[in-house]
């Protein structure tokens, strides 16, 4: 018979007085009975041997399980827990929370800084809404600073006899250069508001090429990132920056002091009245004459529209004034492209295959940028 | 100071926000608990995701909690019915084998890696170990409805009255739930009675 068979059975008065006799043995053995109770219960006992015998059983069982250990539930579990009830404060009652911890009451800077993150802290989503906001923007200024670095490292590492003795000493020739240069890039409109700085290094390599470090005219991704660009907002882009280095004179000279001036300048947008000059720059890289006329003010700077002799790259003799670099030349021409100026990008061709017949073989004629220009060209049969 | 409060003057703080006093309580609760829980179902990884599905019943209904409501009765009624539901789906599933995990008080392996060997009779440790299995065994037969009744009695040290509030029935059918629980473990455990006394 079970106890449910027991409660539902029929039980007699008897069976009643049984069962509450029983009960008080229990409630004996656990303690549960007050003073009177108590003692009726201790005279059954001591003057009926079966309830004596009953009694003796169960204490002998609770014996037995007394002795057996309790298990240590997992920590982790009360990790859990706790990160649950801060999540689920009942009614959003922080501020009772911090008021009887003390410490947000007291305005310690401590206090204000748990409070302010614990909206976060309670909710996940919130939190990583936030790191993700932060983390993309952490990476997009490395990548853009990264991106203009290596633009500047790439122009170094692709010619570095351009960078080093030639160019160390550009003085009135290397305005000349420079004003040749920024006349050709310069759009017709903005012409008069042009600076007349002279680079004596060669001009950074287009978008496309530097990520790699090297010329890498196969490199079909960094096209197709150009080729997405509007081409005149790149053209732009890329006469900011030769005329950021324009402006800088020089830079050649120190490599290193050139990298952090193109770096900062081109990525912060300095203006060009905001580039000063280097002191050792004869006064021609940062002249105050703003427009293309008054580069050739400089002794010895032919007018800007002057092309130059094409002797071999970075090497000028003499006394002469140095012809602008194959790689100049490609990158006016890539400028010239871009504004689908494509009879310019034809004699450009014409004059770096002159003026290096290698560096036109490999990269002038592989640039895809020019490949629309030169498309109509190659099919010349001069060309072939 | 947090430590020394009522479990219902935790909780209320809790209603107002006090993490801390959750922290509280969870410490002081999640011992017993665990084991009132694991010596239910027999089971340690049931066990813990009924542990913490207990004290995250307790947070969820953290707002809606009376102070008038003992915490302990509130507590483990919820542990409580979550241990009889789990029975209740465990009845549907296939009897334990020998080759199952065993019960809670072996460490490690199966219920064959405790059972007697012959020269392990002198060893006081594996005799204490094989009586702890023999006594989770003879709580395994018990019905659900003796099983808790006993459990909370013997081991939680609840009070009949408080027994019935969580378990819902009368004191009196408490008490006879716990006569026979006791009656059967008796019986059951009755040939190990020397080999108990034999231990330290």
């Amino acid at each position: 018979m079970t106890d449910r068979d027991r409660q539902n059975g029929p039980g007699g008065p008897g069976e009643r007085a049984g069962e509450r006799a029983e009960d008080d043995l229990l409630a004996l053995l656990y303690g549960e009975l007050d003073g009177e109770a108590e003692a009726a219960a201790r005279a059954r006992v001591e003057g009926d041997p079966a309830a004596a015998e009953e009694l003796a059983g169960m204490e002998r069982v609770r014996g037995m399980f007394r002795d057996l250990p309790d298990e240590e539930p997992p920590s982790r579990i009360d990790a859990q827990l706790l990160a649950e009830a801060a999540r689920s404060v009942p009614g959003g009652k922080r501020a009772a929370a911090a008021a009887a911890g003390g410490e947000a009451a007291e305005g310690g800077f401590w206090a204000r800084l748990v409070s302010w993150l614990q909206p976060m802290v309670a909710r996940p989503a919130f939190a990583a809404a936030a790191s993700l906001v932060l983390v993309a923007g952490v990476a997009g200024v490395l990548y853009v600073r990264k991106g203009a670095q290596l633009t500047d490292t790439s122009a170094h590492r692709a010619e570095p006899a351009a960078d080093e003795a030639p160019a160390a000493d550009p003085p009135p020739a290397a305005a000349g250069a420079a004003a040749e240069l920024e006349a050709d890039l310069v759009d017709p409109a903005d012409a008069p508001a042009e600076g007349a700085a002279a680079p004596a290094t060669p001009a950074p390599q287009p978008e496309a090429e530097p990520r790699g470090g090297a010329a890498r005219p196969g490199d079909r991704k960094e096209e197709a990132s150009a080729r997405r660009r509007p081409a005149r907002e790149k053209a732009r882009e890329e006469k900011a920056k030769l005329r950021t280095k324009a402006a800088r004179g020089g830079a050649g000279a120190d490599p290193a002091a050139g990298k952090g001036a193109l770096g900062s300048g081109a990525v912060y947008g300095f203006s060009e009245q905001s580039i000063a000059p280097p002191a050792d720059q004869d006064g021609e890289a940062g002249a105050p004459a703003r427009d293309a006329e008054s580069a050739p003010a400089s002794p010895g700077a032919p007018p800007p529209s002057a092309p130059a002799p094409a002797p071999t790259v970075g090497a000028a003799p003499p006394g002469q004034k140095p012809a602008p670099s194959a790689r100049d030349l490609h990158l006016r021409a890539v400028d010239a492209a871009l504004d689908r100026r494509c009879g310019e990008v034809r004699q450009l061709d014409r004059r770096v295959r002159e003026t290096d017949a290698a560096y036109h073989r490999k990269v002038f004629l592989a640039d895809q940028r020019l490949a629309d220009c030169l498309g109509e060209k190659t099919k010349l049969p001069a060309k072939k | 100071m947090l430590r020394d409060e009522a479990d219902e003057v935790l909780m209320v703080a809790y209603q107002k926000g006090d993490v801390r006093a959750f922290e509280v309580l969870l410490t002081r609760h999640r011992k017993p608990v665990y084991n009132f829980i694991l010596r239910f179902v027999g089971s340690r990884e049931t066990a813990e995701d009924l542990m913490q599905e207990t004290f995250l019943r307790v947070i969820k209904g953290a707002e809606a909690y009376q102070r008038q409501a003992k915490f302990t009765t509130w507590l483990y009624t919820i542990a409580r019915n979550l241990c009889v539901d789990q029975s209740r789906r465990a009845k549907h599933r296939k009897a334990q084998s020998l080759d199952a995990p065993m019960s809670s008080s072996a460490d490690s392996g199966t219920l064959l890696d405790v059972l007697p060997a012959a020269d392990m009779g002198s060893d006081r440790k594996v005799v204490s170990r094989q009586l702890h299995v023999r006594m989770h065994e003879a709580l395994a037969r018990l019905s659900d409805e003796q099983r808790e009744v006993f459990l909370m009695r013997e081991f939680l040290d609840m009070p009949f009255k408080e027994i019935a509030d969580v378990v819902g029935v009368p004191e009196n059918t408490v008490k006879s739930r716990m006569r026979y629980a006791l009656e059967k473990l008796r019986l059951e455990l009755d040939e190990y009675k020397d080999m108990a006394k034999a231990l330290p």
